[in-house]
């Protein structure tokens, strides 16, 4: 009975903070400058892409360093279904797009038709690799993603007549939005949490913790690997195709490895396995990114002129991680989640104080 | 011994061979409904590769595992859990970071109907069928009373409390057959008294049969019927424990190897 209720009672809750969410987007929309409202679609990206990618790392334990791979392919899928006809046709000059993709675009009400696509070829591509590789105990899933992000690499760069190569796409029409960055952040949020409290969950964290007792109290591993890679490749997918739509071009040299360095730096530094960690440290991640362009910027201190070093803010967030590791080795949250029932005791406390 | 009952588990002629060690030889057993049933030996004897080929870890070289009338040695080890055996480790393998009451929820996922997808949206369904599973565990915690440890963590339990849930965790698959490997290892003899009692209830209490290995001899010729001995991968001894311990064969193969 009381416990039917407090389900009753976290719905409502979770209703409100979506309400207030859409305050907030409203309220940002119109007061932010467009500057820091790109820093905060930025984080709500990251906020879809780290939550996933902690599904296959940190909840189930398996080590993957695709997230880059799969961020891709959503990209430019997006991309390619996105791009009006008269801009395929402008930005590829070398080679023109090839069929079907030339002799159509898709209008902008069916951006969220192209954002779940770009999350499907992704959960695709996971399905494939994982197949083989998630049999094996070890770290082949490490390798085999990291020589997939490659491959995608080499295939941006080489299949022009689908990616337009090293040019990349251009003029990509800017569909994100807060709506819709802040709107999946909270779904990713959401549903990933609920599953990760499921028998679904349970199961992948029991695999992470031990797979041979995982196996013996009937747990089949292979597929509840499976379930929670080709979700996390999904959730890739959609963040890629977020984020192309948000800066409207896409190119091989985008989604990277350091794409996926700077995935596992958040799961870390928020503790592998919390989704309230990674969901903080996404959104830190993206603004002291920002603030940390200052470190890359010539910069004169007292007698001293130092040039713009690029890629100074890696140096930085890398030292971050090796500290971190030393010091706070179950990162920032460890295994902590936020709960109503938490919330909830918070601020009675608080009240009890006040009186 | 109750030969009028169903033969449930029967080993056919198991061998296994590490490169070129025999760890087991021509391994024969048959199990009835409601056994309770020791296997000793020496240190090395082969005795947790046994339970590695019947609970589906390892595929034996040769030789077949028949439960319940079919042949199960090739199945995958959550298969096998899925028809009713279930088993310990000799070394404790819990679920560390996870609670007591998710160790034991665990064992249910083979057996969950709910889809994946309404599991993740959090239907009213799937909720409910989640508050029974919690349900259900927390009053197979009481019936072997762990439910005062239900929301620490694993790791967090004193040894001898680590035993009893994972043997708790085995029963909550609903095996029909519970292979226990060495649950006393590393308990004193208080802790080991308390055990063999505990062993006795749940036999009753959860109407399983039981192979158990034991090192402690005292465990073994105190609850068992039948004891059956190995060393070197062979069985060397099969019979009632008063049988067993004037076996000069037996005598011989722990004098052996005494330390
Ligand atoms: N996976 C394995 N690979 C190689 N040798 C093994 C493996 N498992 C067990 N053995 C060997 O098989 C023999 C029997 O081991 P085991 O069944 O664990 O003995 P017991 O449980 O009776 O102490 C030992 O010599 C052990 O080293
Ligand atoms: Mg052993």
């Amino acid at each position: 009975m009381e416990r039917k209720n407090t389900t009753r009672r976290d719905m409502i809750l979770t209703g409100m903070l979506l309400v207030l969410l859409m305050i907030g987007v409203a309220l940002a929309n119109r007061y932010l400058s467009s500057y820091l409202v790109r820093v905060l679609n930025t984080a709500c990206i990251y906020v879809v892409a780290a939550v996933g990618y902690n599904l296959i790392n940190g909840i189930t334990g398996q080590f993957s360093l695709g997230p880059n791979g799969f961020m891709a392919i959503g990209g430019y899928t997006v991309a390619i279904l996105m791009l009006p006809l008269a801009e395929k046709e402008a930005v590829y000059f070398i080679y023109p797009l090839m069929w079907p993709f030339n002799s159509f675009s898709f209008p902008p009400s069916m951006f969220v038709v192209a954002l779940f696509a770009g999350g499907v070829m992704a959960a695709l591509a996971a399905l494939v690799i994982g197949i083989p590789t998630l049999r094996l105990r070890g770290d082949y899933l490490a390798i085999a993603t990291f020589g997939f992000g490659e491959i995608i690499f080499i295939i941006a760069n080489n299949w022009i007549s689908l990616t337009n190569g090293a040019l990349g796409i251009k003029g990509i029409p800017q569909y994100t939005n807060l709506w819709w960055t802040a709107g999946l952040a909270f779904a990713t949020v959401y549903f990933v949490k609920s599953l990760v409290n499921s028998s679904y969950g349970r199961a992948m964290k029991a695999i992470r913790e031990n797979e041979v007792a995982a196996a013996a109290m009937g747990v089949d591993l292979l597929r509840n690997k499976l379930l929670a890679f080709v979700l996390s490749g999904f959730l890739a997918g959609v963040a890629g195709g977020l984020f192309v739509t948000l800066i409207s071009t896409v190119s091989p040299t985008l989604f990277t490895f350091a794409m996926t360095f700077n995935l596992l730096i958040i799961i870390v530094l928020g503790g592998l396995g919390s989704i309230t960690g990674a969901t903080i440290t996404a959104v830190i991640f993206a603004f002291l990114q920002e603030i940390l362009r200052e470190v890359e910027a010539p910069m004169t201190i007292g007698p001293w002129h130092l040039p713009g070093i690029p890629g100074m803010r890696m140096v930085v967030f890398s030292a971050l991680l090796v500290a971190l590791m030393i010091f706070y080795r179950r990162g920032l949250f460890g295994r902590w989640e936020i709960s109503w029932q938490q919330v909830i005791s918070w601020l009675k406390r608080e009240r009890i104080q006040h009186e | 011994m109750n030969n009028a009952s169903n033969t449930l588990l029967s080993l056919q002629g198991l061998t296994m061979v590490f490169g070129g060690l025999v760890a087991v030889n021509d391994f024969n057993l048959d199990l009835h409904d409601g056994d309770l049933v020791g296997l000793i030996g020496p240190n090395g004897a082969g005795k947790t590769t046994v339970f590695n080929m019947i609970s589906g870890q390892y595929i034996p070289t040769k030789g077949k595992v028949i439960f319940d009338g079919q042949e199960v040695q090739r199945l995958m080890p959550n298969v096998i859990t899925g028809l009713g055996i279930a088993r310990t480790f000799q070394n404790i393998r819990l679920f560390g970071n996870l609670s007591v009451l998710d160790n034991i929820m665990v064992s249910f996922h083979g057996k969950l109907k709910a889809s994946f997808i309404a599991a993740m949206i959090g239907t009213p369904g799937y909720l409910s069928t989640e508050r029974d599973l919690r349900e259900e565990a927390y009053s197979l915690l009481e019936a072997v009373e762990l439910s005062d440890v239900a929301y620490e963590d694993a790791q967090s339990l004193p040894y001898g409390k680590q035993r009893r849930l994972e043997i708790a965790r085995a029963l909550a698959t609903h095996p029909k057959l519970l292979l226990l490997d060495e649950p006393a290892a590393g308990m004193n003899p208080y802790e080991t008294l308390h055990l063999m009692r505990f062993i006795q209830r749940i036999r009753k209490d959860f109407n399983v049969t039981i192979l158990l290995i034991e090192h402690d001899m005292k465990v073994v010729m105190g609850i068992c019927e039948r004891v059956l001995v190995m060393d070197f991968g062979i069985q060397i001894a099969d019979g009632t424990p008063d049988k067993i311990r004037n076996d000069p064969k037996v005598i011989e193969a722990y004098l052996g190897v005494d330390e």
